[in-house]
């Protein structure tokens, strides 16, 4: 990988023509200056030199130094980007690659129905992907609050794939364990675990489940399952919710397909 | 008339203290104004290279009213005269007629 240098040049004389055009014309002989400007300000010249190694820059420089007219010159050697395990994480997830695309001008923030329940709202949550705050992001509600409605994604002017972002996030919390006791992963899990043994829904099983994963972490009110109770016996009475599950034909495939996504990263 | 600088940028803090560089690096990057933005070692921390359709002391007044900013250079990209190479070669005088006949 070459480095990138920014080479400040102070010139000894001062007469801008020819002096100055023949210093231009000597610094773009070299084969390792690229860009050559003259500036007016603190310094003079401003080159741009790519050199194979961080080592290289010092040796142009001192060839520039060797010039006779140069008075001073100051070395600005660009830093590679700091490392973001976290940013490379998400984007390496499908449906994260566009955040870097995210020019943070708010408007998926704007358009977010469900925004006042956020945590964080989507455009600061792209921000701290970027700052790499990986625990603040997977223990956040944001990405469990999102309806998938699409307005982000629609309104977006750079074309970031917000809702994507949000599934991706989801995913990441959960393979990390820092889903635990929330609502929306609790009834996908609910949702997932009816779907593999039985090819279909059953509610009743479905929603016991439900209310024993988060019941069991505390953070569920468990007065909400007796005031669920009175709706079940009406779907019960009216045969809209039975008792025990019905099966599919076929469900074994189906149970194979969700154990080989599963075993392909998929929640559990 | 459009001008074209380079602005030397020194910040309060130290790099990378909790994303702080690169939250200035985003707001930098968010101006239109500018170009690119580049985290450098040496007498500056950021140099920004900025094209700017109004005249580059508006754009400088911007970035010095960042929080994070702690001095900022501007050093202006001068039009620079082509080399007698890139000249346009000179052309003759247009003939004209001496005298018309009346």
């Amino acid at each position: 990988m070459k480095t990138k240098a920014y080479l400040m040049i102070k010139m000894e004389r001062e007469n801008g023509g020819d002096g100055h055009r023949s210093a231009i014309k000597e610094l773009e002989a070299m084969p390792e200056v690229e860009v050559v400007a003259s500036v007016s300000g603190e310094y003079d010249l401003v080159g741009v030199a790519m050199v194979d190694t961080p080592k290289g820059v010092a040796g142009v420089a001192n060839k520039i130094q060797a010039k006779e007219w140069v008075k001073s010159l100051h070395v600005l050697r660009v830093e590679p980007a700091a490392p973001n395990p976290f940013l490379d994480e998400v984007c390496s997830t499908p449906g994260g690659e566009s955040i870097r695309w995210c020019a943070q001008c708010g408007m998926c923030s704007a358009s977010c129905p469900n925004v006042a329940q956020m945590d964080y709202s989507p455009r600061k949550i792209i921000a701290l992907v970027r700052a790499g705050r990986r625990y603040d992001i997977l223990t956040s509600n944001t990405m469990w609050i999102c309806a998938s409605c699409y307005l982000c994604t629609v309104r977006c002017p750079k074309d970031v794939k917000i809702t994507e972002l949000m599934h991706a996030l989801e995913r990441l919390s959960t393979r990390h364990g820092l889903s635990y006791g929330r609502a929306t992963p609790a009834m996908y899990r609910a949702f997932i675990d009816s779907i593999k043994n039985n090819g279909r829904v059953h509610e009743l099983g479905m929603m016991t489940r439900f209310y024993l994963l988060t019941l069991s972490t505390g953070k569920m009110n468990p007065l909400a399952t007796i005031k669920m109770l009175p709706l079940a016996l009406k779907l019960l009475l009216r045969g809209r919710m039975s008792i025990m599950p019905t099966k599919i034909k076929g469900s074994k495939q189906l149970k194979t397909i969700v154990e080989r996504a599963q075993a392909l990263g998929g929640a559990r | 008339m459009g001008t074209k600088a380079y602005f030397m940028v020194n910040m309060k803090k130290r790099f990378n203290e909790d994303g702080y560089y690169l939250d200035a690096v985003r707001e930098l990057e968010a101006m239109p104004e500018v170009e690119s933005v580049e985290q450098v070692s040496g007498v500056c921390d950021l140099l920004v290279k900025v094209d700017a359709p109004i005249r580059v002391i508006f754009v400088a007044n911007k970035i010095r009213a960042k929080e994070w900013l702690k001095s900022l250079h501007v050093l202006r990209i001068e039009y620079t005269e082509p080399s007698e190479a890139l000249k346009p070669a000179e052309r003759e005088p247009l003939k004209t007629r001496a005298s018309s006949p009346k």
